[in-house]
């Protein structure tokens, strides 16, 4: 759709014949002008009818507000999101009416599940027409209810002050998540004097980071930590989001206890620490899993016990007493019973822990000291676990092969990052999506972005370019799938036209929806159905976009093209040609106990020792 | 609901949420209930004390409803949520009933009406609308002896709850001192 504005970009307000109050704005320009209030200052989107007066407005804000032209609504909400898991600012993603509004469904549940501050703004026919199935005329706020945290339909310029203000209040507090807001086009389009002085009406609504954490209950988890023997931390999203890692640093060191990080705790704990023990979960190391089983004591900081961390939940740590810290008190006790729950900010928290482990120390014998020595048997026997099962569970190349495998791509990454340091990574969904969570080291927060609860293939790539644009100074690279690249590689247009120099795109390919075919290979006999899958040439196909491609075969090309991508000033596709049926490993299947792991395609890890023994 | 989601047996559950007045907050609460499969009820939503919000008295067929009083909790909309223990608040529940009479029952139906506690509302030829105010279970008793005549229509509210007051809230409520109307006083 063409605008045929006059290239002054003279404002509406101010093209009207009769003279008018100069306060008065329309309801596009208060838009504008209430994001840039809110500190945006870039957004991803694509206009469209019911969106078009924002858009008329827009260029009189280009100085403040960046505007990303994506290719598709879903990358614009997949951008917002690694824009927002980069910075942990709210991302913002504009889409039109109808069928621009539903595209961004996808990122909206993405986000919600995530937990990822965002903010969606769609416009909405005019106001007279809601409901009688207009042209573009979607119920966008009816189909997002279930994944959005709130959402507000506009219909009067004169709210858009205050509901975008609580809109940004409401995504970026508490337990962060999306907010839609749906903007009517006679609202866009009406003018009136915006009042800026709202006060939010938000009585309803908690932040639960608000205030101190129950003293009694911290008390509680103070006790129970102070006598444990087998103790562990088990951090999620909720400490990179509260920016809780040094107290979490702080608080492993000060007691001894182990750390462990889910997917989205990656970097929330530096991962060459001695304490840091890894992931648990479905691909989770062996070691890690079985300490899960075997501690008697379990603080979880800002995790939420997924199905993909616990297992067939009933199973999960059988003995321990769980401590569960939550910025969302409905988490507490939703899968996995819990001895003591603390609602709160993961930082308050592990401050109030570790100064009620610290008073103990002055009062008592349960010192934070002792508790450390004590430990020591608990961590040798965690250590001598992942000594006997490391060499298993790490990918040996057959003698006789040289195919590249996806381990060589991860190692050669991981090479190229220790040298040159400065980037953050952003995978998609899949096997090579715990490849990196596994193989790469993690160091920093918000230096793994990845699409986990909703687990929504194609989010990388836009997700990257989202990062990208947040981190100007640092290089992202996004790894993914030869199948969820297909799904929205479109983006690399947005790439090139926005002129990004620090965006690499790494495709593992195996010309399989790869994690499917594992399972098929795994439980369904090798019943390869619906997953082996052809591409276009996509070193190509990144020409074609005018940005640089790059097709690899062997170990010696993947150390050089990832060089030549790190130095090229432009965004960079690399074609990881790999070993087509490489698995995961270790893997839970589904349904089963986190005792119960793979470690290769035959041997089940069993939790007793005497077939531990046995198993080679 | 679908069997394999539901581990023990379904109950009653009633839960008072007080929200606020505004569109979709209703939707929003309902949803949450959908999301799980728990059937609803009943579902009486009206004015509470204070302008600009409602209270909402909903009764769901569920294994548990600790999760969804959580989630309801959470939604920016809602004030306050409570399950209610029946002994513990006043509920309320009003039926209307329009039972056809034929020759000679009329008596019959009037002492039965009367014996549940109910009280004409309308009276004609040979039809009667009668409309009983109670605990929900004399309701249910009421509907029951209803049943043995010719019960052309039946309309019931579904229970709403007056009960301690939510701590988000600091108005306050007095104490209905209700009692349903007595079968001498209602059936004349």
């Amino acid at each position: 759709m063409s605008i045929t504005t006059a290239p002054e970009r003279v404002s509406p307000a101010l093209t009207q014949s009769t003279p008018r109050d100069p306060n008065l704005r329309t309801g596009a320009q208060i838009l504008c002008e209430a994001l840039v209030r809110q500190g945006v200052d870039v957004i991803f989107g694509i206009p469209g009818g019911a969106i078009m007066p924002f858009y008329h407005a827009l260029p009189d804000y280009a100085d403040t507000l960046r505007h990303v032209l994506c290719r598709h609504e879903q990358g614009a909400g997949h951008a917002a999101e690694g824009y927002a898991r980069a910075t942990g600012r709210v991302g913002v993603c504009v889409a039109t009416s109808g069928p621009g509004a539903t595209n961004l469904v996808t990122p909206i549940a993405d986000a919600w599940m995530d937990s990822t501050p965002l903010v969606a703004l769609t416009g909405q026919v005019p106001s007279a027409l809601l409901g009688t199935d207009a042209f573009q005329e979607t119920d966008i706020i009816g189909i997002t209810v279930p994944i959005t945290k709130h959402s507000f339909l506009v219909r009067d310029a004169r709210e858009i002050p205050r509901v975008m203000a609580e809109a940004f209040h409401i995504a970026s507090t508490g337990r962060p998540g999306p907010v839609l807001v749906d903007v009517t086009k006679d609202a866009q389009q009406s003018s009136v004097v915006p009042n800026w002085d709202v006060t939010l009406d938000l009585e309803g609504y908690t932040d639960h980071r608000i205030g101190d954490v129950d003293a009694s209950n911290v008390r509680e988890a103070a006790h129970l930590l102070a006598n444990a023997e087998r103790p562990l931390i088990l951090v999620g999203n909720g400490v990179i989001q509260s920016g809780a890692h040094t107290e979490l640093l702080a608080f492993a060191e000060r007691t001894g206890i182990p750390v462990i990080t889910t997917l989205h705790g990656l970097g929330a704990f530096p991962q060459e620490h001695p304490l840091s023990l890894g992931m648990p979960g479905m691909h989770g190391w062996v070691h890690v899993n079985r300490a899960i089983q075997r501690c008697d004591v379990l603080l979880n900081v800002g995790s939420r016990f997924d199905d993909r961390v616990t297992g067939k939940a009933s199973t999960f740590a059988p003995n321990a007493s769980i401590i569960h810290v939550d910025v969302d008190p409905s988490e507490i006790g939703k899968l996995v019973p819990v001895a003591v729950g603390i609602v709160g900010d993961a930082k308050k928290a592990l401050r109030a822990l570790g100064e009620a482990l610290d008073v103990r120390q002055s009062a008592g014998p349960s010192t934070t000291l002792a508790m450390t020595a004590r430990l020591t048997n608990w961590i040798a026997e965690i250590h001598e676990l992942r000594e006997r099962f490391e060499p298993r569970q790490h990918y040996r190349r057959r003698p006789d092969s040289e195919t590249l495998q996806p381990h060589d791509v991860c190692a050669a990454l991981n090479a190229a990052r220790h040298a040159r340091g400065n980037c953050r990574v952003v995978t998609d969904v899949g096997q090579h999506q715990m490849w990196a969570a596994q193989l790469l080291d993690w160091k920093r927060p918000r230096s793994h972005i990845t699409s986990g609860g909703s687990g929504t293939m194609g989010f990388a790539v836009p997700a990257a370019l989202g990062a990208a644009i947040a981190c100007p100074d640092e290089t992202i690279w996004a790894v993914v799938g030869d199948g969820g690249f297909q799904m929205t590689n479109q983006e690399i247009a947005t790439m090139a036209q926005e002129g990004l120099t620090n965006v690499k795109i790494a495709i593992i390919n195996n010309g399989y929806l790869g994690m499917v075919r594992q399972w098929q290979q795994l439980f369904e006999g090798r019943r390869y159905s619906g997953t082996p899958l052809t591409g276009p040439d996509f070193a190509k196909l990144a020409e074609a976009y005018g940005v640089r491609g790059i097709t690899v075969e062997t170990v010696e090309q993947a150390h050089t093209a990832i060089a030549d991508a790190w130095d090229h000033p432009g965004p960079v596709v690399i074609d990881f040609r790999v070993e087509r049926e490489a698995n995961v490993f270790p893997i839970v299947p589904q349904g089963k106990s986190i005792g119960e792991m793979m470690v290769d395609a035959h041997t089940h890890a069993a939790e007793s020792t005497p077939a531990l023994a046995g198993a080679s | 609901m679908t069997p394999a989601t539901q581990r023990a047996a379904p109950k009653r559950h009633t839960l008072v949420v007080q929200l606020h007045d505004r569109p979709g907050a209703l939707y929003r609460a309902i949803g949450l209930i959908r999301r799980r499969d728990y059937n609803v009820s009943s579902l009486v939503v009206g004015a509470s004390e204070r302008a600009g919000t409602s209270r909402m008295v909903l009764v769901v067929e569920a294994a548990d409803v600790h999760q969804i009083v959580q989630q309801l909790s959470r939604l920016v909309d809602v004030l306050s949520v409570a399950e209610i223990a029946r002994n513990e608040d006043l509920v309320r529940e009003t039926a209307l009933a329009v039972v056809d009479m034929r020759d000679g029952d009329n008596g019959a139906v009037y002492a039965a009406a009367a014996a549940a506690g109910a009280r004409i509302s309308h009276q004609g030829h040979s039809r009667v609308l009668l409309e009983m105010t109670a605990e929900p279970s004399a309701v249910d008793a009421f509907v029951q002896s209803m049943r043995q005549f010719d019960l052309r229509q039946l309309a019931r509210t579904g229970p709403i709850v007056i009960q301690e007051l939510p701590h988000s809230t600091q108005a306050s409520i007095p104490t209905l001192n209700y009692t349903a109307p007595s079968a001498q006083e209602s059936v004349q």
